[in-house]
């Protein structure tokens, strides 16, 4: 295959209007231009990608990676710079999308083949590949609402990978379905980079884009950080990862998100007796604390809520800590801490990341990626906390500082 | 297999052709034609009756106004019989008012769709114009089949698809106008309801404009004809039977027609920028 570009990207951009700006009152606008603030998403992109190659797309939450993918997939409009596709583009953004409940399988798969920019002649050949492949053959005929979630996943993705599209984009569809399903997918996407097909690829899970990307991209805060080979780019994006977190302490972070009326400013683990502690066992009882401040009035603490998720080293999901909605109310004024006391930890040996959270009223007011980082030791009945969605009962409390 | 020739996309941040373009479209016909199948059997694939329903609406409509406003208009010297009257009238009102109002609908419904997805946001308003249309034609066939048996019919009806693009571009027009600001202002789906309304007694769906007139100054008649609808109405009427007169201020009529396509068409491309530029 001769060496061409399948991809161009020069000087690209996205701006996006400041959320809430846009009244949906036709009176009000009538009367009022909508004012024209606006933050960049993404700022001066340029890279190229050959033909048949398989770019994986890395960075921290925010930084970009889904706008670049809406914009390739003309979901949304650059506000600068130009993009060249060699040929049509088939988004695997989100599966399933353009399904119509009431209507039957089969009309799903052609609807949906029209929908990613197939005729019906071309869905009609593959009509048999994609049942086989989805393994819903005995329902086709059935309306797709009687369809588990499931069945339901599996069709969408069927029709999308057997797409004639040159250019794939994927966006963290290997976390659908179950596990010998996605190992499916997995290969499937393998199969489309070696018969040719030009694969982009945004994932948290680092092992795949190193198992099947021969280039990455490294996007921070919109900025293109890196271009190249998948194992340089990897490195040097989980070094960074690594650095920043350890580099500054929780109060000192500043790439934070949310409206800023909370803000963490430490969080830290400690035994039962009152020790900071940096590793926790999986046998023994901690406490997590986390120290707030900030001047959102006593009314609205009131409908505080705190949310921490777990990552472990490849940047994976493990498992999060909620308070939902009914949480103690925090103390009235000035700076307090929220306290959780668990009974053991739940999670594997090895290292973790915790991401904090702070919504009011359900809208976020603060968020910190990576806020805590500590290592999980196995204790001595280790085993007996292993059991999947065994949810533990944790202890939730605000104090006053 | 044979492959077809890869295009070339360019995506420029520049770029601002409209997206009624026939180079956008085409690629996606068969997604058009899935989006007004997809209309037709979530309409009637879960009906009894099904595609019965098409000719039973225009029968019941026609009984109903015939039994509300037969007894309230003169008959008199009526060329034609009253229920034929409603019913040349109704077929292109409906088209019109079914269309217009359910393209208010059009951009919310299908917004889960755009975040995920690109399409030309064009061929939404063009589906419901095609999807409407069948039950256009078959209102059609009943008045030409009426008109035959009661003997009212003209020969100028041969000459009525010469005249058809008029209607298609006014609905065309407001279809295009209606989805664009629905699109952008909700409020635009309390208010269509009672616009409609209003529309329908200021046509001359049940009764002829000539029963208004006598009470209207010129430029009131005018006023009345700047409703497209008005002379799409008095113009298919001329057509198809014998003993209807046709007022050049039918002329008001098609221009404003001919602006609304061309205006709606322009606002909805803006518009889609608009949306398409905060997904």
């Amino acid at each position: 295959m001769a060496n061409r570009n399948a991809i161009e990207v020069k000087g690209l951009g996205k701006d996006y209007p400041k959320a809430g700006r846009r009244s949906d009152f036709f009176f009000k606008e009538l009367f009022r231009r909508p004012e024209t603030e606006s933050f960049t998403a993404l700022d001066g992109l340029d890279f190229s990608l050959e033909e048949g190659k398989t770019l994986g797309i890395v960075g921290s939450n925010g930084s970009g990676k889904s706008t670049l993918l809406k914009i390739f997939s003309r979901v949304t409009l650059p506000s600068r710079g130009q993009i060249r596709l060699s040929g049509r583009v088939a988004p695997l953004l989100e599966v399933g999308t353009g399904f119509h409940p009431d209507l039957s399988g089969r009309d799903n798969v052609f609807l949906n083949g029209s929908l990613l920019g197939m005729n019906r002649r071309e869905v009609q050949d593959r009509l048999d590949e994609i049942v086989a492949f989805s393994g819903v053959e005995e329902f086709l005929d059935q309306p797709v609402k009687n369809y588990s979630s499931g069945m339901y996943v599996r069709l969408a993705f069927a029709v999308a990978a057997h797409l004639r599209a040159e250019i794939m984009l994927v966006d963290e569809v290997l976390a659908v379905g179950d596990l010998a399903f996605q190992q499916k997918c997995l290969k499937k996407m393998d199969d489309l980079s070696q018969s040719g097909r030009t694969v982009l690829l945004v994932s948290h899970q680092l092992e795949n884009l190193l198992k099947l990307c021969d280039q990455a991209l490294w996007i921070e805060k919109g900025r293109q950080q890196m271009m190249g080979p998948t194992e340089e780019v990897a490195t040097a994006y989980r070094r960074h990862m690594l650095h920043q977190a350890a580099e500054q302490t929780v109060a000192e972070r500043t790439d934070r998100r949310g409206s800023g009326a909370l803000r963490l400013q430490e969080l830290d683990l400690f035994g039962l007796d009152g020790k900071t502690l940096n590793s926790i066992r999986t046998d023994e009882p901690f406490r997590l604390r986390m120290k707030i401040d900030g001047e959102a009035s006593a009314e609205d603490r009131a409908a505080l809520r705190v949310q921490l998720n777990f990552y472990d080293q490849n940047e994976r999901f493990t498992g999060s800590l909620d308070s939902g909605q009914d949480f103690p109310l925090p103390p009235e004024e000035g700076p307090f801490s929220v306290q959780m006391e668990l009974p053991c930890c739940p999670l594997y040996a090895g290292s973790y990341w915790a991401t904090a959270r702070l919504l009011l009223d359900g809208r976020p007011a603060d968020r910190v990626e990576s806020a805590l980082r500590f290592d999980v030791e196995t204790g001595k009945d280790a085993w007996t906390h292993r059991k999947s969605g065994m949810r533990h009962s944790v202890q939730w409390k605000s104090v006053k500082e | 297999m044979k492959t077809e020739p890869s295009a070339h996309i360019v995506i420029d941040a520049n770029d601002r052709s409209s997206s009624f373009s026939w180079q956008k479209i085409r690629p996606y016909a068969d997604l058009l034609r899935s989006f007004v199948l997809r209309d037709w059997k979530v309409r009637f694939g879960q009906t009894r009756l099904g595609f019965l329903w098409m000719i039973l609406q225009p029968l019941i409509t026609a009984s109903l106004l015939t039994l509300v406003f037969g007894l309230l208009v003169q008959r008199g010297n009526a060329p034609i019989p009253y229920p034929l009257f409603v019913l040349s009238g109704w077929m292109g009102w409906t088209f019109f008012s079914s269309a217009s109002l359910q393209s208010v609908q059009l951009i919310p419904q299908y917004q889960a769709m755009m975040r995920k997805v690109y399409f030309p946001k064009a061929i939404l308003p063009l589906s419901k114009l095609i999807g409407l249309l069948p039950e256009f034609c078959i209102a059609l066939l009943m008045t030409l089949i009426y008109g035959a048996v009661s003997g009212s019919l003209s020969i100028r009806a041969l000459s009525v698809p010469l005249f058809f693009p008029l209607l298609l571009f006014f609905v065309f027009g407001t279809v295009a106008w209606f989805s664009a600001l629905g699109g952008g202002y909700r409020d635009i789906q309390q208010l269509a309801p009672y616009t409609f309304q209003m529309l329908f007694f200021l046509s001359p769906v049940a009764y002829p404009f000539g029963l208004l007139g006598q009470y209207l100054p010129e430029w009131g008649k005018v006023l009345l004809y700047l409703n497209p609808m008005a002379g799409c109405i008095d113009l298919f009427r001329y057509l198809l039977f014998d003993g209807f007169e046709l007022h050049s201020r039918v002329l008001w009529s098609a221009a404003v027609a001919l602006v609304l396509a061309v205006s709606g068409a322009h606002k909805f491309a803006r518009e889609e920028r608009k949306w398409t530029e905060g997904l």
